[in-house]
């Protein structure tokens, strides 16, 4: 991999993901370009950012998938979110104290970093920049509201659903979908953890949505093979993830 | 070990994948958890057949543990409207 090919990737992910909800001009892509500074690694497993330290950077993904979460008193995990290439994974941390939560590398993990004074630099003198990625901060609340109503309200089948839906549509948005698939590379328990389920309970409800034709799961690998089936089982709408090209 | 999970709603479900899980004290909380967060989903549709079932099994195909929810009508037929009734009776 060559020095600028974590930075290329992950930059123009975060470029294509935001201009798809408004034109970001040359000044302000090369703002961004030249506010990471470093890239860095991670095996699966490895934390990227520990509850309740306090960052110096913002991480941006440039491969790999990670998991926000946090540790419940009897050890166990409740994920509140996943990322993939061209999602910060802690632009919040930007300006919260403290993070409220963990960050975990579910694959190998390579993270551009973004220092916090290079940040602050964009909110001085980019202020179209700024909103945009206000924006991104603003989709994740959207996501984890999305989260909160599946998780109190609905159903495992549809909120497995609605979460393949999300990670369909998401991953299509920088290119990592094809017309049918998406990687999902994560383990039944880490699901279970994202749910609310427990990983028994996981497991049947793939068995049903399999026996429904809607969709297979194997290999790290999801596959749709009725879309507008998959939606209706998670009543997804799109909507909250605000694909609209408008000015901002 | 690995341990097996069939549901008994009316129909059985056999779980012909398992889980794999330390000791069979960790499996009969596994069954637990899962048949609360199941019998959530059923909602109700377990009034369908009022009885709700899970069977765990360990890798040798032994029974360990099962799981049983049973819903008894207490309130007599005649008296008008049964559990399964969706007309609006007082049942207070």
């Amino acid at each position: 991999m060559g020095i600028s090919e974590p930075f290329d990737a992950a930059i123009e992910a975060l470029i294509r993901r935001l201009s798809l909800r408004d034109h970001l001009p040359e000044d302000e892509r090369n703002a961004l370009r030249s506010a990471a500074v470093r890239s860095r690694n991670f095996a699966a497993g490895d934390d990227l950012v520990v509850q309740n330290s306090k960052p110096s950077v913002s991480m941006l993904i440039a491969s790999g998938m990670v998991a926000r979460y946090n540790i419940i008193d009897d050890g166990a995990r409740q994920i509140t979110a996943f990322h993939i290439l061209g999602d910060f994974v802690d632009l919040h941390g930007f300006l919260l104290s403290r993070l409220d939560h963990s960050i975990s590398a579910l694959t190998e993990v390579t993270v551009v970093e973004f220092p916090h004074e290079a940040l602050e630099h964009i909110t001085e003198q980019y202020p179209h920049l700024t909103r945009m990625l206000w924006l991104s901060t603003l989709l994740d609340a959207a996501i984890h509201r999305q989260w909160l109503v599946a998780i109190g309200r609905t159903s495992a089948m549809s909120r497995l659903a609605h979460l393949f839906c999300e990670q369909f549509v998401r991953a299509g948005l920088v290119g990592l979908a094809t017309q049918d698939s998406f990687p999902f590379p994560i383990t039944q328990a880490q699901l279970a953890d994202a749910l609310g389920i427990s990983p028994v309970h996981v497991n049947r409800t793939l068995q049903e949505l399999r026996a429904r034709a809607v969709l297979e799961w194997h290999g790290g690998i999801v596959s749709i093979l009725d879309w507008p089936g998959v939606q209706s089982i998670g009543k997804f709408d799109e909507a909250f993830l605000d694909i609209e090209h408008r000015r901002r | 070990m690995r341990y097996y999970f069939h549901v008994n709603d009316g129909a059985f479900h056999r779980d012909d994948i398992g889980y794999e899980l330390p000791n069979d004290a960790a499996a009969i909380t596994e069954a637990i958890e899962s048949g609360a967060s199941m019998i959530r989903d059923l909602g109700r549709d377990f009034l369908v057949n009022n009885r709700w079932e899970m069977l765990v099994e360990d890798a040798i195909g032994q029974e360990i543990y099962a799981l049983t929810l049973l819903g008894t009508s207490r309130r007599a037929m005649s008296s008008g409207g049964d559990a399964t009734s969706t007309t609006s009776t007082n049942i207070g």
